[in-house]
């Protein structure tokens, strides 16, 4: 099955079908699209902060990202749904729209820089876990977070104007 | 709901030249959009993480006092961006969205959000050395958490919803 097969046989699943023609579906699935992209966002700039040395100094930044991270992965899963319910419902102008692949291009860089944080740079964490500033290393995470997020959102914003 | 009176008030915002600059600039809507959603996701969670809090869901290791301390003037600094962006989008689209309920109704959730929030930020303090030893609020302030969850998804569906206005 090629792409666009694979593409068309979603478009014209029911569900698909249902958030396309419905007049309540879309605009709900997209809300609720906010909702948890807002949490997630917010808690990972947070911890991005906390890296950076600007904000919480005083919490070891393990206990900061122990609070926080199970509630941004939920909110995470609750993005991927309603957002894959947004793309369901005309899947061959998102998948060939510029500003998309680029949404998802900085999210896959978002990925990359915190498998980065978690496997590489947090493995000597109990060194640092308290310092009210980070090592640099610890603080680059922080800020490409930030910024690699923030062209998530400008992209995926321009999404809904070029469709 | 004076209705005659805001259409006419949009309309009169609409003849501005800052409502003209920023509706032609192609990428200005997006873009103030933009700093808008970043504004709202600091808003949105700072206000949640105090919520569950309260609520005995999230950092119930830590004094209530404390959550409050550091996340609540996140949601104050992150809403002044929110307010500056949102009026900027206002007054580039002021009939779109002045005269809707959904605008309205948005507004009216965070005038009561804010006051909700203003009152968390006194209670908590004053109540610090018994609500910082417990997990969770007494019943009756857990509620007003579950009430301040509501009010701001109410807000973002609010503000979502006018782009789909009919009529």
């Amino acid at each position: 099955m090629s792409i666009t097969e694979f593409l068309q046989a979603l478009e014209s699943t029911a569900f698909a079908t249902a958030v396309r023609e419905g007049a309540i579906l879309f605009p709900f699935a997209e809300s609720l699209h906010v909702v948890a992209l807002a949490f997630v966002i917010g808690t990972v700039v947070f911890v991005d902060l906390r890296l950076l040395g600007l904000a919480s100094r005083n919490q070891p930044v393990t206990r900061l990202t122990n609070d926080l991270l199970p509630w941004t992965w939920g909110a995470f899963v609750l993005a991927a749904i309603t957002g894959l319910s947004l793309f369901s419902s005309t899947p061959e102008r998102y998948f060939t729209n510029t500003f998309f692949r680029w949404k998802f291009f900085f999210m896959f860089l978002a990925g990359v820089n915190m498998l980065v944080f978690h496997f590489v740079t947090q493995k000597n964490v109990k060194e640092w876990d308290n310092d009210p500033v980070p090592p640099t290393p610890a603080r680059v995470a922080g800020a490409l977070s930030i910024l690699f997020w923030a062209c998530v959102i400008v992209f995926g914003r321009w999404v809904g104007f070029t469709l | 709901m004076p209705d005659a009176g805001i259409t006419a008030f949009a309309d009169w915002i609409a003849t501005t030249s800052l409502s003209h600059l920023i509706a032609q600039k192609l990428w200005a809507i997006p873009a103030i959009q933009s700093v808008h959603i970043m504004s709202l996701a600091i808003v949105f969670s700072s206000a949640l993480v105090v919520d569950f809090r309260m609520l005995g869901l999230m950092s119930t290791g830590q004094p209530l006092s404390a959550i409050a301390r550091r996340f609540l003037p996140g949601v104050w600094i992150a809403l002044i961006f929110a307010t500056i962006s949102g009026l900027l989008l206002l007054i580039a689209e002021p009939v779109r969205s002045l005269p809707t309920w959904e605008f309205q109704g948005k507004m009216l959730s965070l005038l009561c959000v804010i006051i909700l929030t203003l009152s968390f930020q006194k209670l908590i303090a004053a109540r610090a050395p018994a609500w910082d030893a417990m997990p969770g609020v007494p019943a009756g302030a857990k509620l007003a958490a579950l009430v301040s969850i509501v009010l701001w998804i109410l807000i973002i569906f609010g503000g979502r919803w006018i782009a789909y206005h009919a009529g």
